[in-house]
């Protein structure tokens, strides 16, 4: 892209200009009412929402040219400012925003296609549908038998009499692990469609998860006395690449008809893209859960799988600064985003004597755009303070859980404290109590004490699983989140669902027992409460020690990024997960707050 | 049984100043001293510039903020539904308040006064209503929208679709409906105002269940008078507040216009005023040339805003507030705060202002909405020397902090 050279002469000012002339100010005010909170559409666009992924008009979808232009996102460019500016000049492919409503834009397509249905067609009298439902009826169906048959029978040009169908978007990821396409298709539930890539190879609607399109259920209205009211399908299709052509074809009494086809688009292969590909499906209220457990979470925990498989082979730099000899405790903190939490927790542990001659501290940089400023900040922290400890870095983003495991590889302790870099103690002498905890409980697997906000009210006061029987999933609550720690009703060590892993002790043996934190949630916040319900399983409980108090920064180490509307889908994502592992084990919980235990 | 006491404001004066807040943040410090009550709380809404998260934050001891806002001010429904039965009802749980006392449900929604009951049905709730917001979908204001703003009297489902074209008259019932069923669990209600009681009698509040308390008041003695100069006259005029369209701002300013420039020139006005840049660019041109000419001319001094512990101060300095809302009011705060200072006021003849200036005896009524009215009124008391001193000599000083807790404690019957 030679153009990119002269970029310099871009100027803000010029971008803003061009994304104008195309942006749709009541569309997107619309659309996106509920983030937008009083700030200019356009300013609002430029400044984050294109970041995000929000659409600037009906007839751009910005996650679509992103995934057909991988350029475009290497280039680190407003994809809609390119288009305006390169793409259109370049007659790049555009595809509408997933908002648009086929009945309200997509006149002149549906008048193309004709909406008129016959319903005198019928092929069930032909040699073709008998032979079609032969094999697929029997039960030694096999791909290449239907492929044999599909090559042979008649193809039909004439429009298909009673089938409609469109393709509204089909991706894969570049080695196809993960390949789907969206559209809607009315058809009767008797007729014979199928999907074909460039191989011929099949796949049925059978495997489709249906969703009801009310747009196209108005403009086809009267062929849903028959056809299948669930007009929509997501649908997984198996082997295919990007630059592969997917068609949907039909039987009639007169030969197979091609109904359309499209060309396969690019979808990014790590989780959090492919997660943001398949949120922006409007799927029916009542499936998501559904769908995320039975055909997200199955492509998602796979790339988790594999990013698993890939950093393991990372290589690990490990660097110490002074010396520890036996710590009982290893003290686990992964850097993610800040590094200047580092010294307001050096300035604590500094304090300290238990920590300074008991413990190890291991730094985890989580971030790789941290190395080289934790390697100058590292070396200065060391010589002000003379706390010994060690930085680790393995190569990669791992998040959270990866991280902590990858700490906890390095850990030399009995025990170990897994604490977030935004958690602060407010006084030396807390760590004791909690091994204390621990020791004298032989039941509790961890132990997590109260975690305060900057401004002295409870951000942690034990987790407790709630069900939203809105969606039909538990989710974690903070309960007394915000109020002022007098009012917890908890003040001694107490049994709790589960505790936070912002800053959690926990015995080796555990540790290893449950095989550490799992890494197959989606940047979300139920890794701790995972580690809980593995450690519930093996017939250990969570204490929550109200009596040692921390304060937490929350979210400033940590953030998810995205819109409102991204966080909430991951946050269903992973509880549906939990739900998959662990449901039979909260379902059996008391609901109650769970009473102190005795010491 | 022990007495705790939860105050709910719509706001927190730590953030937001205004009347509803202040009264209702200086009950919770009374209450929190009274020997008959074992503890009490504030809750203010706020936002903190991170958008209503539903979630709640201490201020400091016994003082805290909630991130919640209204979706849909039809209903008066919460933006934050989870946090209603999560956050909410965790708090309500935690302190454990045998009454609430409630002054707001603006930018909170209404659905919390439920959540209450669900908690505890035993806690009981009072409800000091400050406008009327459940009367009027138009801010709470009884005033009709579009131009002119015309005053209404009172709801009815076919007027209220006229000023909202959106929603039918049947849009109305539903919302008055579901509005009731939550005063319905309201032990009594409270008004600052016999005027704005009346139009929730009228609106459907049972009379025996709704009474009259004033706004508690600083316990101070009334200021000295200004001093005057050798043949000076109490010639200073003050208006405090708000600049926006209902506080008549412009009826002020177009007084003053309306008189010859030797009239004006007898006289200086204060505006200690703030927002007016939070206006529409129309208003806040039209209030910017019309200043500009009166403050070239030395009768106009734009003061601008003040800290509530400096109003006293600005008081001192002048002789006659002046109050030209053309909107009913309920019991303007600034009415009882020149009553403290000792200086008579000059105020549009409806709603609550006519009924806390009694004309002729603390202050004047002037015809609302008529700057030739309001500027007659400048013209006559400066040139009648014996008028303020007798309007002030009549003036009875307000209901002090205390006081006013204690009325309040009578009413709910937990004095012993």
């Amino acid at each position: 892209m030679k153009i990119f050279a002269s970029r310099k002469q871009i100027t803000e000012e010029k971008i803003k200009n061009v994304i104008s002339k195309g942006f749709d100010t009541d569309f997107y005010s619309q659309e996106y009412a509920t983030v937008l909170k009083g700030v200019d559409p356009l300013e609002h666009f430029i400044e984050s929402g294109a970041k995000e992924g929000l659409d600037p008009c009906e007839w751009f979808s910005m996650d679509d040219y992103v995934l057909d232009n991988p350029d475009v996102n290497k280039a680190a460019v407003n994809p809609f400012f390119h288009y305006m500016y390169f793409g259109k000049k370049e007659g790049r492919v555009i595809r509408a925003s997933k908002r648009k409503k086929l009945t309200e834009l997509d006149v002149p397509f549906l008048n193309s296609i004709s909406i008129t249905m016959d319903d005198t067609e019928s092929c069930h009298d032909t040699l073709d549908y008998k032979t079609a439902m032969n094999l697929l009826d029997s039960e030694n169906f096999t791909v290449e038998r239907w492929k044999k048959w599909a090559k042979k029978v008649r193809r039909e040009s004439s429009p298909h009499p009673n089938v409609k169908a469109n393709i509204e978007s089909a991706v894969a990821t570049e080695s196809g692990q993960a390949g789907f396409m969206v559209g809607w298709i009315v058809h009767n539930p008797d007729s014979i469609v199928w999907i074909e890539d460039s191989n011929g190879t099949p796949t049925f609607l059978t495997s489709a998860h249906r969703i009801f399109r009310e747009d196209v259920y108005k403009a086809f209205l009267s062929a849903f006395d028959q056809a299948e009211v669930n007009s929509g399908f997501l649908v997984q299709i198996r082997n295919i690449k990007p630059t592969d052509t997917l068609a949907i074809f039909a039987l009639s009494s007169k030969g197979v008809h091609k109904i359309c086809s499209a060309d396969v688009g690019f979808l990014n292969a790590l989780p959090v893209e492919t997660a943001k590909w398949l949120f922006s499906i409007e799927l029916n209220p009542s499936d998501v859960v559904d769908v995320y457990r039975n055909m997200f979470w199955p492509v998602i925990g796979e790339q988790l799988t594999r990013n698993d498989r890939v950093t393991a082979n990372m290589p690990i730099t490990l660097d110490k600064y002074g010396e520890i000899a036996d710590p009982l405790v290893s003290i686990i903190i992964p850097l993610y985003g800040r590094v200047d939490f580092i010294e307001g927790q050096m300035v604590s542990f500094v304090l300290d004597d238990f920590i300074k001659s008991e413990t190890e501290i291991i730094y985890v940089i989580d971030d790789p755009s941290l190395v080289n400023k934790v390697r100058t900040l590292s070396k200065e922290i060391f010589e002000l303070y003379r706390v010994p400890f060690k930085v680790v870095f393995g190569g990669i983003n791992r998040g959270f859980s990866g991280a902590n495991n990858l700490g906890a590889k390095h850990a030399e302790g009995n025990f170990l404290l897994f604490m977030n870099s935004d958690v602060f103690p407010k006084s030396p002498g807390w760590l004791e109590p909690m091994i204390g905890a621990l020791k004298n409980n032989p039941n509790l697997g961890v132990v997590a004490p109260r975690l305060l906000f900057a401004d002295g009210s409870i951000q942690h006061a034990g987790m407790e699983f709630q069900y939203r029987s809105d969606i039909g999933i538990w989710i974690n609550h903070h309960p007394y989140m915000g109020l002022d720690p007098v009012l917890d009703p908890h003040q001694e060590l107490t049994v709790m669902h589960a505790v936070t892993g912002a800053c959690m002790l926990i015995s080796r043996v555990d540790f290893d027992d449950v095989e550490g934190w799992d890494t197959g949630y989606l940047i979300g916040d139920f890794e701790d409460s995972d580690l809980c319900l593995k450690l519930r399983e093996k017939g250990k409980q969570c204490g929550y020690l109200p009596s040692v108090e921390l304060t937490h920064l929350e979210r400033q180490s940590f953030g998810l990024t995205g819109t409102p509307d991204f966080r909430t889908k991951v946050v269903i994502l992973n509880a549906s997960r939990q739900m998959n592992r662990w449901a039979h084990v909260i379902e059996k919980l008391d609901m109650q707050h769970e009473a102190a235990i005795d010491l | 049984m022990k007495n705790r006491i939860l105050v709910i404001s719509h706001g927190h004066p730590d953030f937001s100043l205004g009347g509803a807040e202040i009264a209702a943040y200086n009950l919770f410090e009374s209450y929190k001293q009274h020997p008959s009550i074992e503890d009490s709380w504030f809750l203010g809404r706020a936002d903190r510039g991170r958008g209503a998260t539903g979630q709640i934050r201490k201020r400091r001891d016994n003082e805290y903020l909630w991130e919640q806002n209204i979706a849909d001010w039809h209903m008066l429904k919460a933006e934050q539904q989870q946090s209603l039965t999560t956050w909410f009802a965790d708090l309500i749980r935690a302190l454990k308040p045998t009454l609430v006392h409630m002054h707001h449900y603006a930018h909170m929604g209404i659905e919390f006064i439920r959540v209450i009951k669900q908690v505890d049905p035993e806690i009981r709730i009072f409800f000091t209503i400050h406008e009327y917001m459940a009367i009027c979908k138009n801010n709470g204001q009884m005033v009709k929208t579009g131009d002119g703003h015309k005053l209404c009297s009172s709801e009815s489902f076919d007027e209220c679709h006229q000023c909202f074209p959106q929603n039918t008259a049947e849009d109305f019932w539903l919302r008055k409906h579901y509005i009731k069923s939550h005063f319905d669990l309201i032990e009594g209600f409270i008004s600052p105002s016999e005027f704005l009681r009346q139009r929730y009698i009228q609106w459907g509040i049972d009379e025996s269940k709704i009474i009259v308390i004033e706004n508690g008041q600083r316990d101070i003695d009334m200021l000295p008078p200004r001093e005057l100069a050798e043949g000076e006259v109490r010639n200073r005029f003050a208006y405090f507040g708000q600049v926006n369209p209902y506080k008549g701002i412009d009826i002020l300013l177009e007084a003053l216009l309306s008189l010859k420039k030797k009239q004006r020139n007898k006289l200086v006005v204060e505006v200690h005023g703030a927002n007016l840049d939070q206006q529409s660019g129309e208003f806040q041109e039209k209030i910017r040339q019309e200043a500009t000419k009166l403050i070239d001319e030395g009768c106009l001094r734009w003061v601008g805003p003040y800290r509530p512990e400096d109003q006293m101060k600005r008081m001192k300095n002048i002789d006659w507030v002046v109050v030209p809302s053309i909107w009913w009011e309920n019991s303007p705060m600034v009415i009882q705060e020149a009553f403290v200072a000792g200086r008579p006021l000059i105020v549009s003849d409806i709603g609550g202002m006519a009924e806390k200036v009694n004309d002729g005896i603390d202050g004047l009524h002037f015809d609302t909405c008529s700057p030739v009215s309001l500027a007659d009124k400048f013209i006559s008391v400066t040139n009648d020397d014996g008028v303020w001193e007798k309007l002030r000599a009549g003036i009875t000083k307000p209901i002090g902090y205390e006081a006013c807790a204690v009325t309040h404690l009578d009413y709910f019957k937990l004095l012993s």
